[in-house]
């Protein structure tokens, strides 16, 4: 790999991160309002902040971002704020800091985005293998209609769904949420028991639907890898047919996973947004919404810039680990 | 992200598989329905789709919008009970399909008018987006260079970012309320990346393949070449780029709709889920509210999944020869 | 080049393929890529097999290693090694016999490596799968005595194959086909993407290895001029067909089939070394399309001494030995002229 391609590589993250953190720099001066204002005086009227409480806010609002300063420096105050994750005060949980509220959520949408993405990558790859490699059952094939239908369906649609049958009417599951309301959030057997049960729906959403997109993938490359002279002269040495099929077959079928999973993970997360939003799960979704409802808007762009500098971040570890998966690919300069 | 697709060169099963370069113009008017009869998939996909705009535009004309609006009819009725609604003071009753919500609206009626609404936006916006992707990737394919590399690279580093939370910060911040053909237009400004990637590929590997070099030099001009050489050969590209378009485009504003950032006093789908959703109504099993708005979108989104799987084999011939 | 006498009588032959057939069933038809193919080789020989592009040597080579994929099938014949028919063996039987009975090199080394795998592990590979107890240094030795024997470094076995030319892949795959001393080696086209100084290294290296092991050798190509200086046998197919075979003096002397004249009248003067690759373009007419074969003899519509008897009788591979050159084995053609 070469310091060269590095170097852009890592330029073009950083290009990202500053570009969403000066997209929510820009907008509210173009659009010409003081969001910060204009939403605390409206909570105040709601009640929603005692006012002695939004003078104290007003104040420090306008000192942080040094609205009396000349427009270069309240930027660059700004941006430098963004690159230490200093979001300031959330203006419905004041005084409480939006990096320590996003610090809550967040771990919630980890574990669920990476837990269900390993289980639905690994399905998908498995099932569009099989569904092409002559030498497997049938009934795969039987799975693939149904797993296709789902695919086309938007993820939060399917938790609605699943919502219904398997917690309101079959009571196996529980009704939204991340843990049940009571016990409190800690670090023991019990508490991830009932965490786990409380992510298995929404997981499911997003798996059942990802599956036939990873699949679909999966089936077409591996069509192609048996047609490739590298399989012919596998099956010429007489390599037995679960190598040909996991070492020739799917070892190369899957590298355009990869590819395509770094550039879904955008809808993904937007996805897993929404499903979180639908089961009420504590993670950034249901912050997302929150601070919509609140005009919150400190907590919004920090989430926003977070979401995206973490979708930013995986893209950028993928694209450099996947030399690792593919020798072909070394960064190096032509020779 | 730089990948290198194994591709087979020269495997021997390659040459006997003769894929027919489109070539004329009458032969490209014809060849719609010459895929209809062979591409059963692309055709359930556009009947479908079809059958949902006609169900909607139709049925839309058969529905009281005043049904649609909160608060006219009584709350939480099951389907297939006779609803009291009062509309501009007089007292009527009428028979409930798909029963009322948790606000007063006749969820058959919201279905109706939702429906159209929300396919609406997801084309308007879809068209714009391919236009735009179209004509770039055109420009970008053809005459390379400094413009096309910024659209290139604009295009790819957008293709990573999660535009329903652009959408959600620029909704949130502009507060002022939007109707659906304005959504649409913020929406198309994030479907114009896949369309350019898709036509920029295609444009380029066109000019690498004789037939192009010899229109050129027999004389055509840009146009002629793009327009009867090319486009011809394009068409299930965009095509497919276009379902996906909407696809795409369809999801974003439903993802808005459900954030609560949708069309305000729309009854698009999304905002039906948006309120189903605050009135906990999966929670509630007031099942009749989510379903009919959900099972909609299935459909729409199922059909331009058809038509975009029915379109692979044309826009890959490789994967013919798998049937 | 030797010029005794193999006819049939007294040792068996290496390989023994006898009324081959192959089909492929596709929408259009069935098309006989391969039919009523039989030819012998000698342990130690070496045959080379030309013919048009098309004409059906790969599927030939294929169906010997039992690799004909759908829609193809084979359809009859036999391929006899040591007595045992290799087409009639269990799926099972036959992945055994691969490697150690009958080995491929195959058409086109540029993509036959797994891309993301390291040479010495596509050796080995094989050889796990036949259930070689070697330990990992055992291994390790073998993979190095092979790549010395096909004159490779032994660093090449730590490499992926798009870190190697054209020429070593060959090499690389010459060194699995021996991995396991196969009595049989079918080498399809072994050269034909490599330029003309590469592809003569390759040819006597596997010339060779060939000896050392005194495995039978079916060599395939269109290049008759290279081929010439390798083979003993010759065979020349058409269509799907044998329609000649014979000791290369032989076919160079006294072709008898008018395709093969045709071939060996197209062929630059073999002496003249400036100019020695004598592809076979130089034919007038077309190959005939497998999904409509001309009636009778599938050579008439082409062929200068085509009689009426031609289109309608399909000529049979029978001997056809001038009396003068009787003692260097027999010729045979498929031909109505005799
Ligand atoms: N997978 C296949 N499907 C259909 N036809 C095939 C297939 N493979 C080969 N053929 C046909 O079989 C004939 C012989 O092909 P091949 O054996 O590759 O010829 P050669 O190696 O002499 O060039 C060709 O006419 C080709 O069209
Ligand atoms: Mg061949």
């Amino acid at each position: 790999m070469t310091a060269e391609y590095l170097l852009r590589r890592i330029g073009v993250f950083f290009l990202v991160v500053w570009g969403a953190a000066s997209f929510n720099f820009i907008l509210p001066r173009i659009a010409d309002v003081n969001p910060i204002e204009e939403r605390m005086s409206q909570l105040a009227s709601r009640g929603a902040v005692s006012s002695g409480n939004t003078e104290a806010m007003i104040k420090h609002f306008e000192k942080r971002f040094g609205l009396d300063k000349p427009l270069w420096e309240q930027y660059v105050r700004y941006i430098w704020n963004f690159a230490r994750f200093d979001f300031g005060f959330s203006i419905a949980f004041f005084p409480t800091q939006v990096r320590s509220v996003i610090s809550q959520a967040l771990p919630w949408t980890l574990v669920l985005v990476t837990v269900s993405s390993l289980i639905y990558m690994f399905l998908g790859m498995a099932l569009g293998a099989l569904v092409a490699w002559p030498g497997a059952s049938r009934a795969f094939k039987l799975l693939f209609p149904p797993i296709m239908a789902l695919s086309a369906i938007p993820y939060y649609l399917v938790g609605i769904a699943l919502i219904h049958f398997f917690a309101f009417q079959l009571e196996w599951f529980p009704l939204g949420g991340g843990y049940t309301v009571g016990s409190s959030p800690g670090w023991d057997f019990d508490f991830y028991l009932d965490a786990a049960k409380h992510a298995i729906l929404p997981a499911l959403a997003i798996i059942l639907v990802s599956i036939g997109f990873s699949a679909i993938q999966m089936r077409g490359m591996m069509v192609t890898t048996q047609g490739e002279d590298y399989m012919l002269l596998a099956e010429a040495k007489g390599a037995k047919s679960w190598r040909l099929f996991a070492w020739y077959g799917v070892r190369n079928a899957m590298l355009p996973q990869i590819t395509s999973f770094a550039l879904t993970l955008g809808h993904v997360v937007s996805g897993v947004i929404l499903v979180e939003v639908v089961f009420g799960y504590p993670g950034i979704g249901t912050m997302l919404l929150q601070s919509i409802r609140n005009f919150d808007y400190t907590l919004l762009y920090g989430i926003v810039y977070l979401v995206i500098l973490s979708i930013a971040l995986a893209t950028l570890i993928l694209d450099l680990i996947y030399p690792r998966l593919d020798p072909r690919i070394t960064y190096a300069p032509r020779s | 992200m730089t990948t290198a697709q194994p591709e087979s060169q020269g495997s021997m099963f390659d040459t006997t598989i003769e894929h027919q370069e489109g070539s004329g113009f009458v032969r490209s008017l014809l060849a719609p329905l010459r895929w209809m009869r062979d591409y059963p998939t692309l055709w359930a996909g556009l009947f479908l789709l079809a059958f949902m705009v006609l169900f909607g535009i139709v049925g839309s004309q058969f529905v009281d919008p005043e049904l649609a609006r909160a608060g006219t009819v009584e709350i939480d009725l099951s389907p297939g009970q006779t609803v009291d609604y009062r509309v501009k003071g007089e007292d009527r009753s009428a028979f409930s399909v798909l029963g009322t919500d948790s606000q007063g609206r006749d969820v058959w009626a919201v279905t109706m008018l939702g429906t159209p609404l929300t396919i609406y936006v997801g084309f308007l916006a879809a068209l714009i987006g391919m236009t735009i992707g179209t004509v770039l990737g055109f420009i970008g394919g053809f005459y390379g260079g400094i413009v096309d590399n910024f659209f290139k690279s604009f295009a790819d580093m957008l293709i990573t970012v999660p535009v329903l939370m652009i959408l959600v910060v620029v909704a949130v911040t502009l507060k002022s309320s939007i109707d659906v053909t304005q959504q649409a237009l913020i929406i198309s400004a994030f479907v114009w990346m896949w369309p350019l990637r898709t036509i920029r590929a295609q444009v380029l590997s066109m000019r690498e393949r004789a037939y192009i070099s010899v229109a050129q030099i027999s004389g055509a001009n840009t146009l002629e070449v793009i327009f009867l050489e090319m486009l011809p050969n394009l068409l299930p590209f965009l095509a497919a780029s276009l379902a996906t378009a909407v696809a795409t485009a369809m999801l974003t504003t439903i993802g808005m709709d459900a954030l609560g950032l949708g069309p305000q006093n729309q009854p698009t789908l999304g905002n039906t889920i948006y309120w189903a959703l605050f009135y906990s109504a999966p929670f509630r099993g007031i099942w009749w509210w989510w379903t009919p708005p959900v099972l909609a979108l299935a459909l729409v989104f199922g059909s331009l999944y058809l038509i975009t799987a029915g379109l692979d084999p044309l826009a890959n011939p490789r994967l013919r020869r798998q049937v | 080049m030797s010029a005794e006498t193999h006819a049939n009588g007294g040792h068996s032959a290496a390989l023994d393929v006898n009324d081959l057939g192959v089909s492929y069933y596709t929408s259009s038809g069935e098309i006989k890529a391969a039919d009523g193919v039989s030819f012998s080789i000698m342990p130690g020989k070496r045959m080379g097999l030309v013919g048009e592009s098309g004409s059906g040597k790969t599927t030939t080579a294929l169906a010997l290693m039992r690799l004909i994929k759908p829609p193809g099938r084979i359809t009859k014949g036999s391929a006899v090694i040591d007595g045992i028919d290799l087409l009639s063996l269990s799926e099972e039987e036959m992945r055994t016999a691969k490697l150690s009975q009958i080995a491929l090199v195959p058409q086109g080394a540029m993509n036959s490596l797994n891309p993301v795998a390291k040479v010495k592990n596509q050796i080995i590979d094989g050889l796990r799968d036949h259930d070689a107890q070697h330990s990992a240094s055992q291994y390790r030795e073998l993979v190095t005595e092979l790549l010395d024997k096909v004159g490779l470094n032994r660093q090449v076995g730590d490499m992926y194959p798009h870190e190697l030319s054209g020429g070593m892949k060959q090499r690389v795959t010459i060194a699995i086909a021996i991995s396991m001393g196969p009595k049989v080696i079918i080498a399809d086209e072994p050269t034909s993407a490599l330029d003309v100084v590469v592809q003569r290294q390759i040819m006597e290296t596997l010339a060779e290895l060939q000896d050392e092991l005194a495995a039978a050798i079916l060599l395939i190509g269109h290049d008759i001029g290279l081929m010439a200086q390798f083979v003993d046998t010759l065979g020349v197919m058409y269509a799907g067909r044998l329609v000649e075979t014979g000791t290369l003096r032989q076919l160079l002397s006294e072709p008898k089939h008018p395709y093969t004249q045709m071939l060996i009248d197209s062929l630059p003067s073999l002496e003249r070394k400036d100019r020695k690759r004598g592809d076979l373009r130089g034919i007038p007419g077309t190959a005939p399309s497998l999904y409509a074969l001309p009636s009778g003899c599938p050579f008439h519509p082409r062929c200068p001494q085509a009689m009426d008897i031609c289109p309608s009788e399909e000529p049979l591979l029978k001997v056809v030995n001038d009396d003068h050159v009787a003692n260097q084995g027999e010729q045979q053609a498929a031909c109505l002229l005799y």
